[in-house]
């Protein structure tokens, strides 16, 4: 199978799609000329519908929706998720809501995309990982693709649903990342997570950076010291597949969940209250979060020191193989 | 043949449109009114924003639009809520029942109903001109030779994001006609302390597109007459910023004590415009079009019309708690698990 870039993977998806469906148009500020993500697939469709708009996000959104309502299918780019903080209002507030307020008669088909995460050495307004902010909204669906293959397949469904998707790309992946994407055409549902590697001793929950530091991760840990490691990229954050990652801490007894967004408030302490809610009893040990820092980041290379490397979850994996829920209750009494 | 109250001659519009131009008027303050009434019942939940003194500017739109054409009221409009929308089925959705627009979880502010013509309020104020602008995208793309109508107040006109939209407008060259409904005052800050330029209709042109402004906004023959100029542009792609500067009786939401107005500033807004309503049934008698009787007999129908409504909506049910979550509300496909 032939092997491609994060970027031209998404890039074929949007316009694979616009060829389908000639209402789906990609809307953003550089789009055209792709200055942050290079598109060749999608030159045939400017200007009409590869559309540059005027620096104003906010428009972006709200036009967008409401172009979502008129029949369109749009795909609004932000270009940095930290931009996306000028279209927060329209998006959970008009786009989350509209199809409730209208008895849940009307559908806003409508995808929000940005690129996410560290990558660019650019500071603390180009570099966040912004998942959480939104999950607490009803009414999205929120998609965080980790590998080429999945982004391709997710963004094909993020067009076709019928709800408001927001699509936060891994920043980092966009050339760094390379994996086995088929000629032929697929989509992949959204609310299915991924097993990406069977284990036995510890699973990992994770997704973007931390997905790919842990999947190298997992291979060293085999090869050093025997621990056999499950990860589980749950590939999309609402729906989430609760049963995917609750089956897989039923069998290990030891969870991790890792992300580059901040600990506090991450999507990682949502996903550690489902395992306690409803596995509490097969936990061997206590669930581990590894996540950014509750602190700005910083430019330039001090970017890294901000969210979880290799080390980090190596170091996490390592305490809670060490770790025994029995023995400690036992020590206690 | 029509007088206007400044005794120019009119004669665009014919008996049966003057007489509709009326109806509408006349059945949103006879609507407001029953609000006032059923609320002082406690027969309401929620916040109303009445309407009454503005009921020409959306008694304008209304009667201009044409079948593919689409409208966003304003926030205080039940003019166009009234005319487009079902009475029963509005009525319930502000009574709050499962027979309404909404199924009684929108309220009469947030209904909405794009088979008919009647876009989504948007609810932070001045939003909407970007949500609209890009709905006029849909139709142009489409070819369905509709035209997006889209008010908000002078309050509303105040944030920026608005300018983003006229802005995209004109760009695009987009058939939409913004309409900025000037009644004076923000909740309760004047305009005066809102904008310093005495017309807002002239920040327009700072992105290529026409601005007016209607000094007497309680004419409503000459808010049709400019709204009828304005679609007929939007329909061949020239989008227009209207100002259409109006009064607002009542306070901002039912129950507002408008402390904030003395009796002076109300003399003087009085003065100004005087009552849409009185004056246009001046207009109605004066030339032959109706009589008193005739007057009478529709103020008597239509508040027959309305009451029944409400008796009606009073009877049904509310959603239940089950319906009111059910997932299938907030989207439209529950594929995965969104609980």
């Amino acid at each position: 199978m032939r092997t491609i870039t994060y970027a031209k993977a998404l890039s074929e998806a949007m316009a694979e799609e616009m060829s389908r469906d000639e209402t789906v148009f990609l809307m953003g500020e550089d789009v055209a000329n792709g200055t942050f993500m290079n598109s060749p697939e999608l030159k045939k469709y400017v200007p009409d519908r590869v559309i540059d708009s005027p620096l104003a996000e906010n428009m972006i959104a709200t036009f967008g929706i409401g172009a979502a309502m008129a029949g369109q299918r749009p795909i609004l780019d932000f270009m940095f998720a930290d931009l996306i903080t000028l279209a927060y209002e329209p998006i959970v507030n008009v786009a989350a809501k509209q199809r409730y307020m209208s008895g849940g008669k009307e559908k806003i088909p409508v995808v929000f995309k940005a690129g996410q995460g560290i990558g660019l050495q650019i500071g603390s307004v180009h570099s966040q990982s912004v998942e959480s902010w939104f999950m607490n909204v009803p009414g999205l669906k929120i998609v965080v693709p980790s590998t080429p293959y999945d982004v391709k397949g997710l963004m094909k469904t993020a067009v076709r649903d019928d709800d408001p998707v927001l699509f936060l790309e891994a920043r980092l992946a966009y050339y760094q990342v390379k994996g086995e994407v088929p000629e032929e055409e697929y989509t992949i549902p959204f609310g299915q997570a991924r097993v990406a590697r069977e284990g036995t001793d510890v699973t990992i929950v994770a997704w973007q950076k931390p997905y790919h530091d842990s999947m190298a991760v997992a291979e060293e840990l085999m090869e050093e010291e025997g621990i056999s490691v499950e990860i589980i990229d749950p590939r999309t954050l609402v729906p989430l597949d609760k049963e995917t990652i609750l089956n897989s801490v039923k069998k290990t007894g030891r969870v991790i969940v890792a992300h580059e967004a901040p600990k506090r408030g991450g999507a990682g302490g949502e996903i550690s209250a489902i395992i306690a809610e409803e596995a509490m009893d097969y936990l061997k040990a206590p669930i581990k979060r590894v996540a950014g820092a509750n602190v700005p980041i910083p430019f330039g290379i001090t970017e890294f020191e901000m969210v979880p490397d290799k080390d980090e979850i190596k170091k996490a994996v390592l305490e809670i193989i060490n770790q025994n829920i029995e023995a400690r209750i036992t020590n206690q009494t | 043949m029509v007088v206007s109250k400044n005794g120019g001659l009119n004669l665009k519009y014919s008996n049966q449109e003057i007489v509709e131009m009326y109806e509408v008027m006349l059945k949103a303050r006879l609507y407001d009114n029953t609000i006032i009434r059923e609320s002082n019942k406690g027969k309401t939940a929620g916040m109303f924003h009445l309407g009454n003194g503005q009921e020409a500017t959306g008694a304008a739109i209304v009667t201009a639009m044409g079948p593919n054409d689409m409208m966003m009221p304003g926030h205080r409009m039940h003019t166009a809520n009234l005319y487009l929308m079902d009475l029963q089925k509005f009525t319930s959705e502000l009574v709050g029942t499962i027979e309404g627009y909404s199924k009684g979880v929108g309220a009469e502010f947030h209904c909405y109903s794009l088979e008919e013509g009647l876009f989504p309020i948007y609810s932070m104020l001045g939003g909407g001109f970007s949500h609209t602008a890009g709905y006029a995208f849909g139709m142009k793309k489409k070819n369905s030779g509709g035209v997006m109508i889209s008010v908000v107040g002078d309050g509303g006109f105040t944030p920026g994001y608005n300018y983003e939209a006229l802005n995209i407008a004109a760009l695009m060259k987009l058939p939409i006609v913004f309409v900025v409904e000037n009644n004076g005052w923000a909740v309760s800050t004047p305009v005066t302390k809102q904008a310093a330029v005495k017309d807002l209709s002239v920040r327009g042109p700072a992105f290529g597109i026409p601005g007016k402004t209607i000094e007497d906004g309680c004419d409503v023959l000459k808010v049709r007459e400019a709204m009828d100029e304005a679609i007929e542009k939007a329909r061949h792609f020239e989008p227009s910023l209207i100002e259409v500067k109006t009064r607002r009786i009542q306070g901002h939401y039912f129950g507002d004590q408008m402390k904030y107005r003395d009796g002076k500033v109300v003399e003087e807004e009085e003065k100004r415009h005087g009552d849409p309503i009185d004056r246009f049934e001046k207009v109605l008698l004066e030339n032959n079009i109706l009589n008193q009787t005739q007057i009478k007999a529709t103020r008597e129908r239509l508040q027959e019309e309305i009451d029944e409504a409400f008796n009606t909506a009073y009877k049904e049910r509310k959603i239940t708690r089950e319906e009111a979550r059910d997932l299938n509300m907030v989207y439209a496909n529950v594929e995965g698990d969104l609980a």
